[in-house]
């Protein structure tokens, strides 16, 4: 029960949220209704970033103390982070096409968020090929660090260069939105963070099971 | 814009998130069985006996 609690919540949550941001939330004057795609779009790229955020975390703290369990959250929170990002790469282009006409740019933004991509996806390509897997723990969480210096690049790119990607509309730079608007985008966060958590939390504890099924071929063989 | 083509632009990025979120969900799923079912057929065999799940 405790385990599926937070899947519970998040199902009323996200059926709240896309009520928000489907109907509730006004349609903007200049994009039309296709503005409407900025509610999972955004909320997906920060817990994208998060995910990222958490495999250079759970890297740093896998080399300070040794502990597998931290590894298996970098590895978790990394496949969580690439499925974020990859649908903020799905929903980033048909928003695209249906305002700017084009599917894709490469501008500073979109070709940032692509390495972005790029890279994790090469953490667990490399995972997943290690032949010496304890010897590639430490190297991968060396990667999950350095991988991480791109987040920042890629959140401050629309500010350092002249992109086709809009400018920020929250946070303190931003151009800000209509109190209708910030609840339906804080609503659609709130229920993708509770799955962003169950789902990191889920895999971690497959990963568990993994290395327990790993353990008992050993015994086997033996 | 014309309010077909936001329609179906708006229907598509949030059949991609729900769909790719329940793909994921699913194959994490699929994963777990599979797993469950290996673990019971080694403790089986480990045990002595064939207990555990066949595939």
């Amino acid at each position: 029960m405790k385990r599926n609690l937070l899947i519970a919540l998040f199902l009323p949550m996200m059926t709240w949220a896309l009520y928000q941001a489907l109907v509730l939330a006004p349609t903007e004057q200049q994009l039309g209704d296709s503005q409407r795609i900025f509610y999972v779009h955004v909320p997906c790229a920060w817990l994208g970033f998060a995910g990222f955020l958490v495999v250079a975390i759970a890297g740093g703290l896998f080399l300070a103390t040794g502990r597998e369990r931290y590894d298996r959250v970098a590895q978790a929170a990394c496949e969580v982070g690439v499925l974020f990002t990859t649908l903020v790469l799905v929903t980033g282009p048909i928003w695209a096409k249906n305002d700017w006409g084009l599917f894709w740019t490469w501008d500073a933004r979109l070709t940032s968020t692509f390495v972005l991509w790029l890279l994790y996806v090469g953490y667990l390509m490399l995972r997943s090929n290690a032949v010496d897997p304890v010897r590639a723990r430490k190297l991968l969480a060396v990667y999950g660090i350095i991988a991480c210096l791109n987040v920042p690049f890629v959140y401050m790119s629309i500010m350092w260069f002249r992109t086709q990607h809009p400018a920020a509309v929250v946070g303190p730079r931003g151009g800000g939105i209509s109190p209708e608007m910030r609840v339906a985008l804080y609503a659609n966060l709130a229920a993708l963070l509770l799955l962003f958590v169950d789902l990191i939390a889920r895999r971690t504890r497959l990963l568990a099971v993994e290395d327990e099924l790993l353990a008992l071929c050993a015994e086997v063989e033996s | 814009m014309s309010f077909r083509s936001d329609f179906v632009a708006v229907v598509a990025a949030y059949s991609a998130v729900i769909g790719g979120i329940a793909l994921y969900v699913s194959l994490l799923g699929r994963k777990q069985r599979l797993l469950g079912e290996q673990i019971a057929h080694l403790r089986g065999l480990l045990d002595g006996g064939h207990g555990g799940a066949r595939r």
